[in-house]
Formats: C-alpha cells, sequence, structure tokens
C-alpha cells in the first residue's frame, strides 16, 4: 500500500493537533477548578500572616493562568454558564446630527466603565452595527445590571485632596473602625511597598505637569491586619489597592462611611495593570465637585504642538468649554494651581491631572506623555459622554438563570450521549466489523470537530449541542453509503478489496454532493445571526466537513491497513 | 444484518398514488395551520417578553395571576410546568429605557410574595423593532437557503432535478409546519434552524437517489429511464433507511432527554427527518420521471 506511512504521519499530527487545541479547555473544566478549592482551603488554613500573603500571591497566580487558559479555550455560551445578554440601542431622538455622530462610542464607553465595576469575569461589550452595543455579562445581579447599565452618565470634576491629608485621614478611620467590635474582617497585611515604580506617565495636565515629589509616606502597607491602610500602597505616587483586595477594602471602607471627613468621599480608578497585576488607584476627593460634565463643549484628542521638548510627539486631549463655564473653570483653576482635580465618570476617576495654571478662556489641553493616541482618544470619549449623554434603550435581552444552564447542560450532554450510542451499538449491529470501523470515524469525528470549534474560538451552545448531536447521527451516512455499495459490488462478485476500492470511489462523489446542500444551509443560518443560532450552524459545518474527511480517508485508511495487513478473503459486513 | 434486502417494490409505476398522497398531506398540513390561525410565535418573531420562574415556596396558577393583573399584565399568557415553574409570555410594547418586563414582575413580586424566594430562570425579552429584524432575517435566510440549494442541484445535475429537490423541500417544509402546528408547537428561531437543517438533510437525501439515477443511466442502457429510476430507490432503499434511523435515534433522544428549550428542535427534527426520508423515496425521484414522461429528453431516444 503505497503511502500508508505518510497518511498515518498525516493522520497521527492531525489527532496531536486536535490534542494541543483541546487541552486549554481539558484544563479549565477538569483541572482547574480542582487547583481552585485547594488553594481556597489552604487560604483558610492559613494561620499566619506570611501563609497567607504567599497563598494569595499564587492565587494572584493562579488566576492570572486561568485567564489565559480561558482565552484560549472552548467556551460555553450564555445559555450554558447562565447569565445575562442585552442589545442596548442608543437613543438618537434627541441629539442633534452633530452629537449623534459618536453617540455610539461614548455610550460604549460609559457602558465599559460601569461593567468594569461589576468586577465580571471575561464580559463581551461589543459595538454592533451604528448604534447599537452588544453586553454579556456571564452570572450577575440581573436587576442590578441592568439599572446600572441604563442610567445616563455622570461626569463630575472634583479636587483630589493632598497625599498626606488622604493618608492622615485613612489613619483616622483605622484608628476609629479598631474601637468597633467586629471590624477585624481584613485578611493579610501587605508586605509589599510597591516602591520600583514606573512614573505617572498617565494623563497629564495642560495646565499641567506630572512631576510628583515622593510623598514619603513610609509607613503605608506596614500597618496592621484588618486595617485600611494595611491594604493601601503607593502607584506612581497615588495610593491604591490590589484588584482581589477591592471588594473587601471597599466594604471596609463603606462601613467607616459614617465616619468620613465631612464634605470628602473616596472614589477609585478603574481596574489598571501595575508592575503586572492589576490595581485600583484611590481618591480622596472633595464630595463637592467644581464643575459638571454638562459644561464642556467639545473634547478632542489631538498631537502636541507646544513648545516643551518632553512633550514632542505625544498626544494631548483638546478642551473647550462653554462661556459661562469658563469663568468658573479660570477661577478653579486660578485657586488651587499644583493641585488635581478628577474627572470622574459615574463616580469612577479616569484621571486626575495637575492644574498647572489658571485657565481663563476656557481653552484647557490634558497632556497624557503617550505617544500612543489611544489613552487621549479615550478619555476625550469620557469627557465627552459626560458632556453629550448618549441614552440607551434596552431592545433585546436574553438571561439563562445559572441553575437553568447547567441543567441545560447535564441534559443535553445525557441526550447526545444516548443518542451516540444507540446509534454507536446499531452501526456494530447492522455492519459487524465495519461498523466497528465507522463507530472509530464517529469518536474521531467529535474529537476533531471540539478541536476545530476550540480552535475557532467557537461558542458553544444549547443549540450548538443539539448541532453536534445531529452531526453524530449524520456522521455514519457516509459510511453507510460506503459500505452499501461495498455490500452491492460484493454481489457482483468482487474480491474483497476491489469491491472496498469500488465501493469508496464510487461513493464520494454522492457524499460531497448530500454534504454540500447541508452545509448550504448552515451558511444561510450563519447569516440569521443571532448567538445560539451562530453556534449551530458553525457546529453543523465544521461537524459536516469533518464527517466528509474521516469517512473519505480516515476510515478508508483503517479499512485498508487492516484488509493487507490480516489479508481478509471474505468480509462480512 | 439487514433490515432490508434485494427489493424490488415499483415506486415508478405507482407515483400517482404517492401524488395524491402527498398532496393530500400538504393539503391537510396547511388545513391545520389555518385552522389553528397560524403559529404559536415565539418571542423572537411577536417580540415582547418571556420569562420563566421557579419559586421556593410553591405559589397556585391562581395567585400568580392576581400578580400580573395587579400589574397591569393581565393579557399576559401564563403557563405551570409540571416542576411549578412558571412561564409567563407578556405582549410586545415599547420598551422605553430600561423598564422592562421583568424588572416589573420583580418588583410586583416583592410586594407581593415578601419572604417568598424566586428565582428568574430564563428572562427573554425581544424589542418590536429587534423582532421585526428577526423576521427579515430569517424570510432572507430561508429564501437564501432553498436558492442556494436550487442553484446547487441545478448546477451538479440538473433543472429537472434541482425542481425536484425545491419542491420535495416545500413539500417537506409544508407538511412539517403542519405537524408544528397540530401540536401546538412554538416557533422559535431554534425551531427555524431546525427546519433549515432538515431541509439540508432531505435534499442530501433525494441527491442520494438521484446520483445514482445519473450514473445508472450511463451504465444501464438497455433498461428504460423509469426502470433505472425504479432500481435507483430499490438499490439505495437500505441507505436511506440506514441513515434516517440513526438521525431519529439522535432526535428522539433529545426529544426524550434532551432540556425543555431543545425539545421544540427535536421535535421538528424528528418530524422532518420522517418526512423527508418518506419525499426521498416517494417523491423526487417520481416527480424526475413525470418531466421525463411529458418532456422526453433527446439525449436518450
Amino acid at each position: 500500500m503505497k503511502g500508508a506511512r505518510i497518511k498515518f504521519a498525516v493522520f497521527t499530527a492531525a489527532v496531536a493537533l486536535g490534542i494541543w487545541s483541546l487541552w486549554p479547555t481539558y484544563q479549565l473544566h477538569f483541572v482547574l477548578p480542582g487547583q481552585e478549592s485547594a488553594l481556597n482551603a489552604r487560604l483558610t488554613r492559613a494561620v499566619t500572616a506570611d501563609d497567607s500573603a504567599r497563598v494569595q500571591a499564587e492565587m494572584a497566580d493562579f488566576q492570572r493562568r486561568k485567564v489565559g487558559i480561558h482565552k484560549r479555550s472552548l467556551h460555553l455560551g450564555l445559555d450554558l454558564v447562565g447569565g445575562m445578554q442585552l442589545t442596548l440601542e442608543v437613543d438618537k431622538s434627541k441629539l442633534s446630527a452633530d452629537e449623534a455622530a459618536d453617540a455610539g462610542d461614548r455610550a460604549l464607553e460609559v457602558i465599559r466603565n460601569r461593567v468594569d465595576q461589576f468586577g465580571v469575569f471575561e464580559p463581551i461589550i461589543q459595538k454592533v452595527g451604528r448604534d447599537r452595543i452588544l453586553i454579556q455579562l456571564p452570572g450577575v445581579d440581573r436587576e442590578r445590571a441592568k439599572s446600572l447599565i441604563g442610567q445616563t452618565a455622570q461626569l463630575e470634576f472634583q479636587l483630589v485632596q493632598e497625599e498626606r491629608a488622604t493618608y492622615d485621614a485613612l489613619k483616622t478611620l483605622d484608628d476609629k473602625l479598631k474601637f468597633r467590635p467586629g471590624a477585624d474582617t481584613g485578611r493579610a497585611a501587605k508586605t509589599d511597598t510597591a516602591s520600583n515604580v514606573k512614573p505617572d506617565t498617565s494623563r497629564l495636565q495642560a495646565l499641567f505637569d506630572t512631576a510628583r515629589e515622593d510623598t514619603g509616606l513610609a509607613a503605608i502597607g506596614e500597618a496592621d491586619e484588618g486595617t485600611l491602610l494595611g491594604f493601601v500602597r503607593t502607584i506612581d505616587g497615588d495610593f491604591g489597592v490590589d484588584d482581589r483586595d477591592y471588594p473587601e477594602f471597599k466594604a471596609l471602607l463603606e462601613r467607616a462611611k459614617p465616619r468620613w471627613p465631612e464634605g470628602y468621599e473616596f472614589l477609585f480608578g478603574p481596574s489598571e495593570a501595575h508592575e503586572g497585576s492589576p490595581v485600583r488607584r484611590l481618591y480622596m476627593l472633595k464630595a463637592e465637585p467644581e464643575m459638571l460634565g454638562s459644561a464642556i463643549k467639545d473634547a478632542r484628542p489631538a498631537p502636541y504642538q507646544g513648545s516643551e521638548p518632553g512633550l514632542a510627539n505625544t498626544w494631548i486631549v483638546s478642551l473647550k468649554l462653554g462661556r459661562k463655564d469658563a469663568a468658573v473653570f479660570a477661577q478653579v483653576t486660578g485657586r488651587n494651581i499644583g493641585r488635581r482635580l478628577a474627572i470622574a465618570l459615574d463616580n469612577v476617576v479616569r484621571s486626575a491631572p495637575v492644574i498647572q495654571s489658571r485657565i481663563p478662556d476656557g481653552n484647557a489641553m490634558i497632556t497624557t506623555n503617550e505617544v500612543n493616541p489611544d489613552e487621549s482618544r479615550d478619555l476625550a470619549i469620557v469627557l465627552r459622554s459626560g458632556a453629550l449623554p448618549a441614552p440607551v434603550n434596552i431592545v433585546e435581552e436574553r438571561s439563562v438563570g445559572a441553575s437553568l444552564g447547567s441543567d441545560s447542560i447535564r441534559r443535553g450532554i445525557l441526550a447526545s450521549l444516548i443518542g451516540a450510542l444507540v446509534v454507536l451499538v446499531f452501526m456494530v449491529i447492522y455492519y459487524s466489523v465495519a461498523g466497528v470501523l465507522a463507530d472509530f470515524a464517529l469518536v474521531f469525528n467529535v474529537f476533531f470537530l471540539l478541536a476545530i470549534l476550540a480552535g475557532l474560538r467557537a461558542t458553544m451552545t444549547l443549540p450548538g449541542l443539539a448541532a453536534m448531536a445531529l452531526t453524530i447521527g449524520m456522521a455514519v451516512d457516509a459510511n453507510v453509503l460506503v459500505f452499501e455499495r461495498i455490500r452491492e459490488e460484493l454481489r457482483w462478485g468482487k474480491t474483497v478489496m476491489a469491491a472496498v476500492d469500488a465501493g469508496y470511489d464510487r461513493a464520494l462523489v454522492t457524499i460531497l454532493d448530500a454534504n454540500a446542500t447541508t452545509v448550504i444551509t448552515a451558511i444561510a443560518l450563519y447569516f440569521i445571526g443571532s448567538g445560539p443560532i451562530r453556534g449551530f450552524a458553525t457546529t453543523l459545518a465544521a461537524g459536516l466537513v469533518i464527517n466528509v474527511i474521516t469517512a473519505v480517508f480516515v476510515t478508508r485508511f483503517i479499512f485498508d491497513s487492516w484488509l493487507t495487513r490480516f489479508e481478509v478473503k471474505k468480509l462480512r459486513i | 444484518m439487514r433490515i432490508i434486502g434485494d427489493t424490488n417494490i415499483q415506486f415508478v409505476s405507482r407515483r400517482r398514488l404517492f401524488f395524491v398522497l402527498s398532496g393530500l398531506l400538504m393539503l391537510a398540513s396547511l388545513a391545520v395551520i389555518i385552522v389553528r390561525g397560524g403559529f404559536n410565535y415565539g418571542v423572537d418573531f411577536t417580540g415582547g417578553s418571556l420569562v420563566q420562574l421557579h419559586f421556593v415556596q410553591p405559589v397556585s396558577t391562581d395567585a400568580m395571576r392576581g400578580v400580573l393583573e395587579k400589574m397591569g399584565e393581565g393579557g399576559a399568557g401564563l403557563q405551570r410546568d409540571e416542576r411549578g415553574d412558571f412561564l409567563i409570555r407578556a405582549k410586545a410594547r415599547e420598551f422605553a429605557g430600561r423598564e422592562t418586563f421583568s424588572t416589573k414582575l420583580s418588583r410586583q413580586l416583592g410586594e407581593s410574595f415578601p419572604g417568598n424566594q424566586y428565582e428568574i430562570l430564563r428572562d427573554e425579552m425581544v424589542g418590536p423593532q429587534v423582532s421585526k429584524e428577526l423576521q427579515g432575517k430569517v424570510l432572507l435566510a430561508v429564501l437564501l437557503g432553498m436558492l442556494g440549494i436550487l442553484v446547487y442541484v441545478s448546477f451538479r445535475f440538473d433543472l429537472r432535478f434541482g425542481t425536484g429537490a425545491v419542491l420535495s423541500l416545500i413539500h417537506d417544509t409544508l407538511i412539517t409546519l403542519g405537524f408544528v402546528a397540530l401540536f401546538n408547537r412554538e416557533v422559535t428561531i431554534t425551531v427555524i434552524a431546525a427546519v433549515l437543517t432538515m431541509i439540508g438533510y432531505s435534499v442530501n437525501d433525494s441527491i442520494v437517489v438521484s446520483d445514482r439515477i445519473r450514473e445508472d443511466v450511463r451504465k444501464m442502457r438497455k433498461e428504460s429511464f423509469f426502470d433505472v429510476c425504479n432500481q435507483a430507490i430499490n438499490k439505495n432503499l437500505s441507505r436511506t433507511i440506514v441513515t434516517s434511523l440513526t438521525i431519529l435515534f439522535v432526535t428522539l433522544a433529545l426529544l426524550v432527554f434532551g432540556a425543555a428549550s431543545i425539545r421544540d428542535f427535536a421535535f421538528v427534527m424528528t418530524v422532518g427527518t420522517i418526512v423527508g426520508t418518506y419525499s426521498s423515496i416517494f417523491v423526487v425521484v417520481n416527480f424526475v420521471a413525470e418531466w421525463e414522461k411529458k418532456f422526453p429528453s433527446k439525449r436518450r431516444r
């Protein structure tokens, strides 16, 4: 048999590739959950602060690894894991043509900002068409999510309290909390006093300047367990907390809310990467905003054109205010030179530039110190979203509770397995040895199908699961065609080898023609475009293509090898 | 093992009988659809809300009806399944802002049954605009799918087979939809997906037979075209039935053991597979034979 070695090599390579493609999926569902619960168990057992800090560091590593693996594995749709899918439409009816132009982008930015606050694992937020936004949130409190997402954006400019005063305020809060029973929720003190700091290149200032002195607050991070300061570290001169401590820290801070210094509030920045781990900056702000987002007439990203050499080639945001607001702004900036003015969108501080000089005419710029325009573009959108709200309506919602999702998976897999099992048994009874061969092909089919779907980063939905079951039913069709043909040829008195050859050759065209039509309908279905149906169409099309390949090449190869090796003279089929 | 040995059933000469049978089935389907007043469309197509609700402490249908009436949603559809979960269908209306039906429902449930925990298992809301778009997309997909098949079959075979394939496809779709209406199954996007898949499969079946005819016409020079057709059906009978059986094993498993939301899909696939098998044995080839009788192709004479 010529080329048998090559065929075998190709087949082995394909299997290896399939295993490689499915490996992350296997890890995600069968290895990681065990590791995670083991880590959690160790965390609860940890006695000393050292122990628990070590476990927490491992936990952070683990989470990073999980995100990486998750990205490379076969995704499960919301109908299987539970969660909420919303389609929002920007309501442009009250906007002028000019305002409506980038309303979609503004709404997207506002929604990203809000979804970020949920701390959902792997949310999907994307623009669909011009004015629609699709949001997928696995497992969230639906009502809270809906009401948060639907709100109109609120942008405020608030003065930032100085570092020293912020530190003192936190310390005072800690002292007060200590005398309250049940305040010891803090798990561990942070020993790492974030020291090696990359300079705060983010958002700087029209007006402004980034060069900020190190505050030299040495005590930070060395405070007692269970205290606010125990969580806090310095990040480029700002205070910040680790993202994984954020919920606990926030709860602690909220509990102390009645004792917050009068006229001030604490807000956080968005989650950002700092030395490889996610952190959030913490700001103490004057509660009364100096100015509202409605003051902004326009905000655009632009290249820096001033004379300062350090800023050459960087991007800035140029900001225009209305005439009345310009006067207010002149006052605010004039009185607070050297202080920082936070730009807070929906109570998330997106930037806190230092006021460089008094801005008299309502034309300001915010420097970013970035050669890349992305940051200035994002900030400009944030500023405009506060100025020109882009109200959104929910036009479609598809939510599935987690319990229903897992029930669907369980029953879907059970049904598919039962269906597949009946098919497997039937094939062996009906075609004896050849049936075993077809069963082999079927198993490989399912394996390759999963591997390809994982490789395509496709999402497995409930209809997708059904499509998979269907391809199991259809997978044997190609083999049935071949086997029936072989039987016929044998009846004409051909030798086994000749009958098998003829059977495969004659059936090939039929197999291709027959599967082509189903692929055509799968493509048509794909255009309907709704999530679960796309999953169905993709799975069906991929399944059929693999069917043809395994039936025509894989089973034939095994068939041929078997016939030559054992010199089969009589074939029971 | 064999289910069907060598057969020589006279399918083609009895074709008139099958035409009449198919015609009657199609008429009956139409009648059922009309008598039922169309289909039971899901929220995908009508727009509106579908909420599946589970209570920790069971709530009676009357109490639940009361809640809906208090909300001014007395017209909403209410169903209680064997597990005591409720399926509520509210009519389409303009969903301004973020107040959807389920938001209002949650509020009312909190008032009416304080202390009784509930879980919203499923919440689907399709705005009127989106449902209109979906209708358009589905129609387009079905038409594109049919056109694609007609073009492919005409290209690979000839117009006779192409027309036969599309006719059988209309035949299968109509009868399957008749069953959907008869059993009052909900027509959702998933059901449409099943109809399209079934169409693909039914044509697949027809193609296998047509392929055989094409091959045998060249080989069997002495036999008449009718005999060639008849033998092609007989030769393929075993394959047709085996393949249909394997698919039916799967769709029946889905129908019996699958989750509720997949059962409508499995129902359509099951009916569609049976009808599709029938049509590929009794309809397509007979149509081609009839065509050949009326307009004999010159090549063979």
